[in-house]
């Protein structure tokens, strides 16, 4: 049994953080969830709808769809991005003067700004002028992201693999340094194979990193909205309308602020179920 | 003073936020005269303080009000005692 | 087993070594006869660790040969040198129960999983491990951890050499004494060449049939690390 010791005094220390945590997560989470049970045509002045929004919502083909495009977008770059980040992390030299050198341009594209990679992207993959789009339509691949929804989809993961891959990369890669020598060296000794040592060595004192890896891409790309509104807009048709896209367009562009609110509510939910029943699993095993 | 009239508060979504406050004033409380200690592990193979406890009743009601909703629409009087059912599960068991 | 021999034995850490302070080892010769247990004596940074490392192939020397036997081993990784080493500080692997990580050294080497168990049930019964065997091994005490590291060296026959570098420095005092007596009974069984690293004088005298004493030969005191300068090794036996 653990006893624990309070100081009252360290309460202190965390008001900024109650602040910030309030202001920026709290009343806007409040305020979503008053919105989602009312009406507004704007001017501060609403009507209470009770669950009519939640009804719609839960019961509405178009979020349904939406949701399942988002489970298997989230589901391929997950399939990819980390594997590929840790088969990266593993390549890249452990020391000497090209470690800076690798981890800069595994950083280069966190660093581009979101709207920029959506564009980057599109002219990239342009079949009329791109360079990816032209030279498949050359080699004679019928592609065309703009009328297609499968080269719509390849192009989105493509650029969610490019765009956020390196973030596995950099934190896997914190993992593996984090290492002693002396593992590896009693590896060696013991015979191991370098599979035995990702299996027994390396993966499991990974798993923490990856599993904040995992959750931040997780999160993360259930918010995708800037590079895809800017490389599909959601097209062709509603092909790769994500969560975030459809709810924008829910409430700006139609201003249904009740739906959006409560639509975004469950998808809050959603996310919110999903990391803790992760993380709870990740962390299971560990204390036994 | 700042106009929060922005933020639509209704008497409904206000008892809401007030009761999950309740929730976790009288956690506090309970905690203070009686402690629950650390974590323990119930039938789902978890180690929980009551702290998770609360998180997950919070969770699972929410879960199985918005799967009544979904299924049998209004009135919601079988999801709040599902999620009494549910959550005194959770606390006496999980 | 083999007879282990160390010709002229020179290393240094740095890339481009020009003076002797460079040198973490400066001139080792020495044999290591087939069946000994050996003791090697010396000052915290004089390098015994790095001579091990020399021998077992962790560590590729700067200059000099390795010889097991006649061979020629300077240039053969470890796994072919058929040797065990139990480090200064416990190594498990984490997510293995107990009875995996004393047996990972022999699946490795593809023993026959009867044997394997066999194997692995005698020297945790050495080590007093037979407890909660089928136990992950995160879960044990630091010593516990320490001995199965201890046990993933003992539990191979085939080995030319065990080298023990300070095993025994994380483990409480009575079952230091233990271990020790264990090693030693152990030797006197199976024959095995040993080298054990120490700098305790009792310890070294109790273990080995024969010290290696690591000596400064310069003592510059103003400069620590002129003490790595180990250009000779005197040999004490018994
Ligand atoms: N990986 C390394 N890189 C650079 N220098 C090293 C490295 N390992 C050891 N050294 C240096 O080589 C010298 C000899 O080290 P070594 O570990 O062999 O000593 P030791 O006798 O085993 O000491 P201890 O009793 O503290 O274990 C020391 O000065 C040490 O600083
Ligand atoms: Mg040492």
């Amino acid at each position: 049994m653990i006893s624990k010791s309070v100081k009252q005094s360290a309460w202190f220390f965390v008001i900024p953080v109650v602040f910030l945590v309030a202001f920026n997560a709290l009343i806007p989470l409040m305020t979503v969830v008053n919105y989602a049970f009312q009406e507004t045509f704007g001017d501060n002045v609403f009507f209470w709808e009770g669950l009519t929004w939640f009804e719609q919502v839960l019961n509405s083909d178009r979020f349904h769809d939406a949701f399942l495009r988002q489970i298997m977008f989230t589901s391929i770059i997950l399939l990819i991005e980390v594997p590929l980040g840790i088969a990266i992390a593993l390549s890249m030299p452990r020391k000497g003067p090209w470690v800076s050198v690798c981890l800069v341009l595994m950083a280069l594209p966190l660093l581009i700004p979101w709207n920029v990679v959506g564009a980057m992207w599109n002219i990239f993959a342009l079949p009329d002028i791109g360079l990816l789009g032209y030279s498949l339509n050359a080699i004679g691949i019928d592609y065309n992201f703009t009328q297609q929804p499968i080269s719509a989809w390849i192009t989105t993961i493509l650029m969610d693999v490019w765009h956020w891959t390196s973030l596995v990369v950099l934190l896997a890669y914190a993992g593996l340094t984090a290492i002693p020598e002396a593992y590896y060296q009693a590896a060696k000794i013991d015979g191991a194979s370098k599979w035995a040592v990702f299996k027994w060595i390396q993966l499991p004192k990974m798993k923490r990193v990856l599993t904040i890896a995992i959750l931040l891409r997780f999160m993360d790309s259930f918010m995708i909205y800037t590079e895809l509104i800017v490389l599909t807009g959601g097209g062709p048709g509603n092909s790769t309308t994500l969560l975030s896209i459809d709810l924008v367009k829910l409430a700006l562009g139609q201003f249904d602020l009740g739906p959006a609110a409560a639509m975004s509510l469950v998808y809050f939910f959603v996310v919110l179920l999903i990391c803790w029943v992760f993380y709870t699993l990740m962390m299971k095993n560990e204390q036994q | 003073m700042l106009d929060l009239s922005w933020m639509a508060w209704t008497w409904p979504t206000a008892g809401f936020f007030i009761f999950i406050l309740l929730c976790i004033v009288s956690m506090g409380i309970w905690e203070k005269f009686s402690p629950g200690g650390g974590p323990r592990r119930g039938v789902f193979g978890i180690d929980t303080t009551r702290g998770d406890r609360l998180f997950i009743s919070l969770l699972g009601s929410i879960f199985i009000f918005l799967v009544w909703l979904w299924a049998f629409s209004t009135p919601l009087w079988g999801a709040v005692m599902l999620s009494f059912i549910w959550a005194l599960f959770v606390f006496l068991r999980v | 087993m083999a007879k282990i021999s160390l010709q002229d034995i020179r290393h240094s850490y740095l890339s481009n070594p020009r003076l002797d302070v460079d040198f973490a080892l400066k001139h080792i010769d020495i044999v290591f006869e087939d069946g000994g247990a050996y003791a090697l004596l010396g000052p915290s940074g004089c390098g015994k660790t790095t001579l091990l490392g020399i021998v077992s192939g962790l560590v590729s020397p700067t200059s000099g040969r390795v010889l097991f036997d006649e061979d020629d081993v300077t240039d053969m990784d470890t796994i072919h040198r058929h040797i065990a080493q139990v480090f200064q500080f416990p190594v498990i692997y984490d997510t293995m129960t107990v009875f995996d990580n004393l047996a990972f050294p022999l699946r490795n080497r593809k023993i026959p999983e009867t044997d394997v168990s066999s194997r692995v049930l005698e020297v945790a019964k050495m080590l007093d491990l037979e407890e909660g065997i089928h136990r992950r091994a995160a879960s044990l005490t630091v010593d516990g951890k320490q001995k199965i590291s201890l046990g993933r060296g003992l539990v191979r026959e085939d080995v030319n050499v065990m080298m023990f570098d300070e095993p025994l420095t994380v483990i409480d005092q009575n079952m230091k004494w233990e271990l020790r007596s264990k090693l030693k009974e152990l030797h006197q069984n199976v024959r095995t060449t040993m080298i054990y690293v120490t700098h305790d004088q009792t310890e070294a005298l109790t273990f080995a049939d024969e010290v290696l004493a690591f000596k400064p030969v310069r003592q510059l005191p103003r400069l620590a690390f002129v003490l790595n300068m180990s250009d000779s090794v005197s040999r004490v036996s018994r």
